[in-house]
């Protein structure tokens, strides 16, 4: 058997390199294991305060998140937010098969940029923006509609529990489009255009090619851009947060609250830090589950190797 | 015998004010550690000008000077965090052990030393205040004083004299009630027949943000609708939401809401100030004086009437106004090793005329008798209104842990209480809705505390 223990010399050859990994190390142990460690104790106790008195509980504090109705609305609130979210792919894709259809030439590079500059504003600015954007009662959006019904539309976008997860669905896929329009556009790139020729040599039309070459060849594009989106869609909190007014609680009849809003509520507003964290968790273990259920049915780690 | 153990007995327990005071050298060194928000990180150290009245504040180190000229021996270190997150930031600076005053720190009991002995000890100094921040927290059967204000600012309403005038409206006196409000509200949502402009009756206070919840207290104050009933802890505390008289309270709230501005009813960019522009009959907030030198900066004080809230018609305060207050409150920390020092701060800040003259030139309403002396000077007439809500303002009055609001025991209840008020503002639930779903989510809460 091999013996794995390093003899003086060995250490002593590879000091420079174990100085280089050692700030990693500590800092990776100190700022983020540690504080997730502390995180699941945390989720175990009663805690008003951090530090000032900690009551172990076992598992009450989840226990009361699922007695919670709130908290399974958040969850499910952040699911559905996530799935619509989901919208930014087939947008995207749909931006770069147009921008990929003129050609390479400068106009591509115009469009390709303009596209991609929400992903560059500060996201705080548009939030602000959209909410007048989005208002019911004399909103840009509104305003727009009113032209093609010929009568006054007033929909509460961020106000009425009917509408307002599309609107922050608007906001979503407008910030996130072009993005997604990049990763769709590399890929469509590295298609060989061999197939297509060989497609029209045998006939194919347009939408023959789309649907038996292009869409195939993306399908890791797409699951990549599905995992991420899902990832960052369950994460959701700074734009529903000041879209809706710097409001943890999710306006809208609370149709707007995710899981980390409810969190946020619970950890800044009226504090109860075992509860926040045991929500936490809870959010990481969906998170993963989702992630793993995701990577194997669209296959994307094997795709990969 | 018995009369010499009574007299040693007094003695004993007058023996710590005793060695309290005695502890306050004149010639000791000390560092005392300032940590929080309030209006000491709006003025900041050097002071600043308000854009829209052009007035100048002064900084904190103004005030710092004053309290050097009387202890030149007592260093005061401030350190002020934003206003984001200004929970936790405080909570890890106390944890940290070098806070003596948490500014604006009563709302965090826990951190707090209870000052119900120090101003035992100082009754002078306590007939002086208008209000104390009176908290429930330990046994939450009794109230205990977790900070002082150094500004108190009751809401108050603002009328708007041409419209009201437009309307031929009289303007009401200071005995009004909801009822005529909301009636006087009514005849002043429409075309404005004069202008021809649209008008509002009301303008509901701060819908785009979590203190929408100080519209339902106002009316919950004035019905006495009291639905929390004290235990000593929370498990043993019950809220009770099938009165006739919460119900009432939301079905005025929904009437008040129909009389308001859609952008007001959808909570998005609501204009709180005074202005110009101004096209709406009545309003409530808070920052009286704030507003009373924003509306003379841009030359139409005349244009409005200050008065009370309606009063308050059942319970303990009858006849007493309904408010809210927002206040910037000093509070000493329970770990801080100077705490008679960082009382002696406290009241030079709240009573001291110097720290008065100063609260008022950052353009808050100093909580005490002088304040209100130089606040009279400063607003003439328009003095009035705040001036009258805190001379009346029930005894042991707290904004945030009462009968009929808590913020800090029970969870849910108060942030449930704000998604369905805003749902009810905007019209998309109807009030028996409202409380259902505040009730449902409550009861959720209190069964998991139980």
């Amino acid at each position: 058997m091999k013996n794995l223990r390093l003899t003086k010399r060995e250490l002593k050859q590879n000091v420079t390199a174990y100085s280089f990994i050692i700030v990693s190390i500590v800092t990776l142990l100190v700022l983020v294991y540690y504080p997730m460690i502390s995180t699941v104790r945390y989720s175990l106790n009663r805690i008003g305060i951090v530090g000032y008195g900690e009551e172990y509980i076992g598992l009450e504090n989840y226990k009361m998140l699922f007695s919670q109705s709130t908290f399974v609305r958040a969850i499910s609130n952040t699911l559905i937010l996530s799935i619509m979210g989901l919208l930014t792919i087939p947008v995207g894709f749909l931006f770069a098969v147009l921008i990929n259809s003129i050609g390479n030439s400068k106009l591509q590079g115009f469009f390709r940029v303009g596209y991609y500059l929400p992903n560059i504003i500060t996201g705080v600015s548009v939030y602000l923006i959209f909410r007048v954007v989005l208002m019911s009662d004399g909103g840009l959006l509104n305003n727009f509609l009113s032209l093609f019904v010929g009568r006054k539309v007033i929909i509460g976008w961020l106000a009425d529990p009917k509408f307002a997860r599309w609107g922050v669905t608007i906001v979503w896929v407008w910030m996130n489009a072009g993005y997604s329009m990049l990763i769709n556009l590399s890929s469509l790139q590295a298609i060989p255009l061999d197939i297509y020729d060989a497609a029209s040599i045998d006939g194919a039309n347009a939408l023959n090619k789309l649907i038996l070459i292009t869409i195939p060849n993306m399908k890791s594009c797409f699951s990549f851009l599905f995992i991420t989106g899902m990832i960052n869609g369950l994460a959701r909190f700074t734009d529903i947060f000041i879209i809706t007014g710097n409001d943890a609680y999710g306006g809208a009849g609370g149709t707007l609250q995710t899981i980390l809003m409810y969190i946020f509520q619970f950890s800044f507003e009226s504090p109860n830090y075992g509860v926040s964290s045991a929500g936490s968790m809870i959010l990481f273990v969906f998170v993963l589950l989702l992630t793993m259920v995701n990577v194997k049915l669209t296959g994307f780690l094997k795709d990969e190797v | 015998m018995k009369k010499l153990l009574v007299v040693l007995l007094a003695l004993t327990m007058m023996l710590p004010a005793f060695v309290s005071a005695q502890t306050l050298d004149p010639n000791e060194k000390v560092t005392l550690n300032l940590f929080g928000t309030a209006n000491f990180v709006d003025v900041g150290p050097d002071g600043m000008m308000d854009l829209l009245s052009g007035v100048e504040m002064p900084g904190y180190n103004e005030l710092i000077a004053e309290w050097n000229k009387l202890h030149p021996n007592v260093e005061i270190v401030v350190k002020t965090c934003p206003w984001d997150s200004w929970i936790t930031s405080i909570q890890t600076a106390v944890l940290g052990g070098d806070v003596d005053i948490i500014l604006h720190g009563a709302t965090l009991t826990e951190l707090c030393e209870p000052l119900d002995p120090y101003l035992q000890r100082d009754p002078e100094y306590a007939a002086k205040l208008f209000a104390t921040e009176n908290k429930r927290f330990g046994d939450l059967s009794k109230t205990m004083v977790a900070g002082i204000q150094y500004v108190i600012e009751p809401s108050i309403a603002y009328l708007d004299n041409e419209i009201f005038e437009h309307y031929g409206v009289e303007i009401p006196d200071a005995s009004w009630t909801w009822d005529e409000l909301i009636e006087i509200a009514r005849k002043c949502t429409g075309t404005d027949p004069v202008t021809g402009k649209q008008t509002y009756g009301v303008q509901l206070c701060y819908t785009d943000t979590q203190n929408i919840f100080q519209n339902y207290y106002k009316l919950a104050m004035a019905y006495n609708v009291a639905p929390i009933t004290y235990g000593k802890t929370p498990a043993e505390s019950t809220i009770d939401f099938s009165s006739e008289k919460m119900l009432d309270v939301f079905k005025k709230l929904q009437a008040l809401s129909e009389c308001c501005a859609p952008n007001v009813r959808e909570g998005a960019y609501v204009v709180h100030d005074l202005t110009p522009e101004n096209d709406t009959a009545i309003r409530w907030r808070t920052l009286a004086y704030d507003q009373y030198r924003k509306i003379k900066a841009a030359g139409i004080e005349d244009r409005f009437t200050f008065i009370p809230l309606p009063v308050i018609e059942e319970g303990p305060a009858k006849g007493a106004h309904s408010t809210y207050f927002g206040s910037y409150n000093m509070a000493i920390s329970n770990n801080s090793k100077n705490k008679d020092w960082a009382w002696e701060f406290i009241k030079f800040v709240t009573t001291e005329p110097v720290a008065v003259e100063w609260t008022l030139a950052t353009g808050g309403i100093p909580n005490c008798e002088y304040g209100m002396e130089l606040l009279k000077e400063a607003m003439g007439d328009k003095a009035q209104a705040p001036i009258t809500v805190l001379e009346t303002l029930p005894e042991g009055f707290c904004n945030t842990t009462n009968e009929n609001y808590d913020n800090v025991n029970f969870g849910t209840f108060s942030t449930s209480l704000v998604t369905v008020l805003k749902d009810l503002v905007y019209g998309t639930t109807t009030p028996e809705e409202a409380i259902a779903a505040w009730k449902n989510a409550t009861d959720e809460y209190m069964a998991f505390l139980k």
